[in-house]
């Protein structure tokens, strides 16, 4: 019956000092869970996943200079690690969440619900890094230079899967254009 | 300029960071090439398309409920994997009302004779954590702590536990453990909300209830008879 926890070592202020240094990101990093994962309920989980391992570094993320770049190359690293595990259980690939209209960010207008899919699906098409790029710089308007001191990859590199990741989804997106799809 | 280099320059084209050279020999080759156009026109459509797209918001009550999760389980993890560390102690906040559980003469083992005295302390139904203190006469390391809660009391983020145990190194002296709880919003109208735990160490346990209703300045609550004498180690 009775279950096994263990103890709480850490004090209060170790959580208000996990809220105040990682609270202002929140936003953020949800944010970028969602396009790397495609639903809100598999960001949750991954930002949550995330935030355990945050939490167990709490000491290594209140010294760092830019804990804005640092968290979200762990959110990356975080990503990578479950995107590989649901490679190695494609099973797991087959379960698609379809979005409910409510966890849409645009609940009255189908048009921009449908590009929003669109994009969201195809970003699915993508790699880990591609997606990262895809997101981070197509989106949210990183620079490659920027991302190459995030990330910590060669311009180089990240080029070549911006340009990779823009064709597989630039096909994707012209493949269905929205018109198509109200006739369907 | 060959339409196969025209592509992977037009986002710095479209932002403007090209060379003088560069960007007038993309821009008359343009003007004489129809399919880079439409090359050019699509990829600012992508862009287009790309930057307006929105992400759901995360509700603050959310974040806030994730952000608590983590604490709490990173705080189990840690010391799963630490549990043989030195007893960490507690702290309890000024608000705190002290409420004092005194046990008379104990024997761990049969052999030693100890006096040890438990406070519990709690910030009444209100409260978002319970303070217990235990004054160990000696340093009981990997002593073993079990606690049954009451119903309408539950650890934060561990709802389903009724019974939470774990080892801790306790030291001689002063040792506060406080513990995240969370009371059901009908928990004040209980006449009674007891908390038992067990106190387990080599062969020895001392058990004790705690009402957590009683008014710490008027109550005392009751430590169990069953500390009196040493007890065969068991689990809840």
């Amino acid at each position: 019956m009775s279950k096994v926890i263990s103890f709480f070592r850490r004090q209060k202020s170790s959580q208000e000092q996990f809220q105040i240094l990682v609270g202002p990101y929140m936003d953020l990093m949800y944010g970028q869970a969602y396009k790397y994962t495609g639903s809100a309920h598999a960001a949750e989980d991954l930002l949550q996943d995330l935030l355990v391992e945050i939490y167990q570094k709490l000491d290594k993320l209140a010294q760092i200079d830019s804990p804005k770049a640092w968290l979200m190359r762990c959110l990356y690293n975080r990503f990578v690690d479950s995107y590989r595990k649901h490679k190695a259980q494609p099973g797991f690939d087959d379960i698609h969440e379809p979005q409910t209209a409510n966890s849409l960010p645009h609940q009255d207008c189908p048009e921009t619900n449908y590009l929003h899919q669109q994009i969201v699906d195809g970003l699915e098409l993508l790699s880990a890094d591609q997606r990262m790029v895809i997101s981070l710089h197509d989106i949210e308007g990183y620079t490659l230079v920027e991302l190459s001191e995030i990330m910590s990859m060669p311009v180089g590199t990240l080029k070549s899967h911006l340009h990779r990741g823009r064709k597989l989804l630039q096909q994707k997106l012209k493949l269905q254009p929205f018109d198509q799809a109200v006739r369907s | 300029m060959k339409c196969t280099e025209t592509t992977q320059l037009f986002d710095d084209y479209l932002q403007g960071s090209l060379s003088k050279q560069v960007h007038h020999q993309l821009k008359d080759h343009l003007a004489g090439c129809a399919s880079c156009q439409r090359e050019l026109q699509d990829h600012k459509d992508y862009l287009q398309s790309m930057a307006s797209f929105e992400t759901p918001k995360l509700d603050s009550g959310r974040a806030a409920n994730l952000l608590r999760n983590a604490a709490l389980q990173g705080q189990l993890e840690a010391s799963a994997k630490d549990r043989k560390s030195s007893f960490v102690q507690g702290f309890i906040a000024a608000s705190v009302m002290a409420l004092a559980v005194s046990f008379g003469i104990k024997q761990f083992n049969g052999q030693q004779a100890v006096t040890d005295q438990t406070y519990v302390a709690n910030y009444g139904v209100d409260a978002q954590e319970i303070a217990l203190v235990i004054n160990a006469p000696f340093d009981m390391d990997g002593a073993q702590l079990i606690l049954n809660l009451p119903a309408d009391v539950s650890i934060q983020g561990q709802e389903h536990l009724a019974t939470v145990e774990w080892a801790v190194d306790l030291k001689k002296g002063s040792n506060r453990i406080v513990l995240p709880v969370q009371f059901e919003p009908f928990a004040e109208f209980a006449e009674e909300l007891m908390l038992s735990a067990s106190l387990i160490y080599q062969d020895g346990q001392k058990d004790f209830e705690v009402d957590l209703t009683q008014d710490a300045s008027s109550e005392q609550s009751h430590g169990s008879a069953q500390s009196e004498e040493p007890q065969r180690q068991h689990h809840v």
